[in-house]
């Protein structure tokens, strides 16, 4: 149990490393969203070795964390929305049996929920619900981010089980990846 | 189960590129019209509304601050604002129906709307 609080303390701090490298990356497209999403990977990763309590708590953690160090409260509200959704999603995709879901789809649905709970919460605030714009372009983004997200995380998960770094007993969540 | 799962993640990823292709495929196919207007709405309400036709400058004040709204040659789009993140002052011009350009901070929603498209389905009080 302290054995997890560590390593999640841990996690978040790799995550706000990625956030912090993921800002110096020249902003790319100017669409509002589109972004590489690497905390993700640690977030996934989190949910596969650490178990689901876990995961809420980094993506809890990292969020709020991010917001707070890199001086963006304002938008928090966005980033919580978008986090929150995503790791329920995928929470909820890693509990469902059949239809059997891979890393790299749990990946993607919470990529793309991600942009949809950062979208809902922007046309809430904004009091304009008119999203429909915005949607096709953040679910493309969110399947291309997803896809490199959970193909990162699958070959790190397997090669942590090869070098015996951690260990799985569930043989779904094996089939997973 | 792991042929299962490959299959089942293929088909998801497929669906999740093909139904906003589509999506964008059908929405570009209405093409720039001189018809369109230019809607301007802050926190739900509309500040202002005009016709994409007319090379126009306008300032749209808002409680957090003000955006610089540029209409020229059938194309909108913000030269400045004082936000914050200045998404609204990179996103590239606009000019088809649909399109929109959003500044969060400030709660503005620039937006081409067709002229007789009834847009009171934005939620105003």
């Amino acid at each position: 149990m302290i054995k997890k609080m560590a390593i999640s303390g841990i996690f978040i701090s790799m995550a706000l490393v990625l956030s912090f490298f993921e800002g110096m990356l020249p902003v790319n497209f100017g669409i509002p969203g589109v972004k590489l999403g690497l905390t993700n990977i640690v977030s996934l990763t989190a949910l596969f070795i650490l178990g689901p309590v876990s995961a809420i708590t980094i993506q809890l953690g990292r969020v709020i964390l991010a917001a707070l160090m890199f001086g963006n409260m304002a938008g928090l509200v966005y980033s919580l929305a978008g986090g929150l959704l995503s790791i329920f999603t995928m929470i909820l995709l890693y509990n469902i049996r059949r239809p059997l879901f891979g890393i790299v789809a749990i990946s993607v649905l919470g990529a793309v929920f991600h942009n949809i709970g950062q979208i809902a919460a922007a046309a809430i605030i904004v009091s304009d619900l008119r999203i429909s714009y915005y949607l096709p372009i953040l679910v493309l983004s969110g399947v291309a981010s997803g896809i490199f997200v959970g193909l990162v995380c699958k070959y790190l998960i397997k090669g942590m089980l090869r070098a015996k770094y951690i260990h799985i007993s569930n043989p779904i969540t094996l089939d997973r990846l | 189960m792991k042929k299962r799962r490959l299959f089942n993640d293929t088909i998801l990823i497929a669906l999740l590129i093909l139904i906003p292709v589509a999506m964008l495929i059908l929405s570009n196919t209405g093409e720039n019209n001189p018809d369109g207007t230019v809607l301007i709405t802050v926190d739900g309400e509309i500040f202002e509304r005009l016709p994409l036709a007319d090379n126009a400058e306008i300032t749209v004040v808002t409680n957090a601050g003000n955006n610089y709204v540029i209409i020229r040659n059938g194309e909108v789009w913000v030269s400045d604002a004082d936000c914050p993140n200045k998404t609204c002052v990179n996103h590239r011009a606009i000019s088809k129906a649909g399109e929109q350009i959003v500044c969060l901070p400030h709660k503005m929603v620039l937006e081409i709307v067709d002229k007789d498209d009834k847009d009171i389905d934005s939620l105003s009080q």
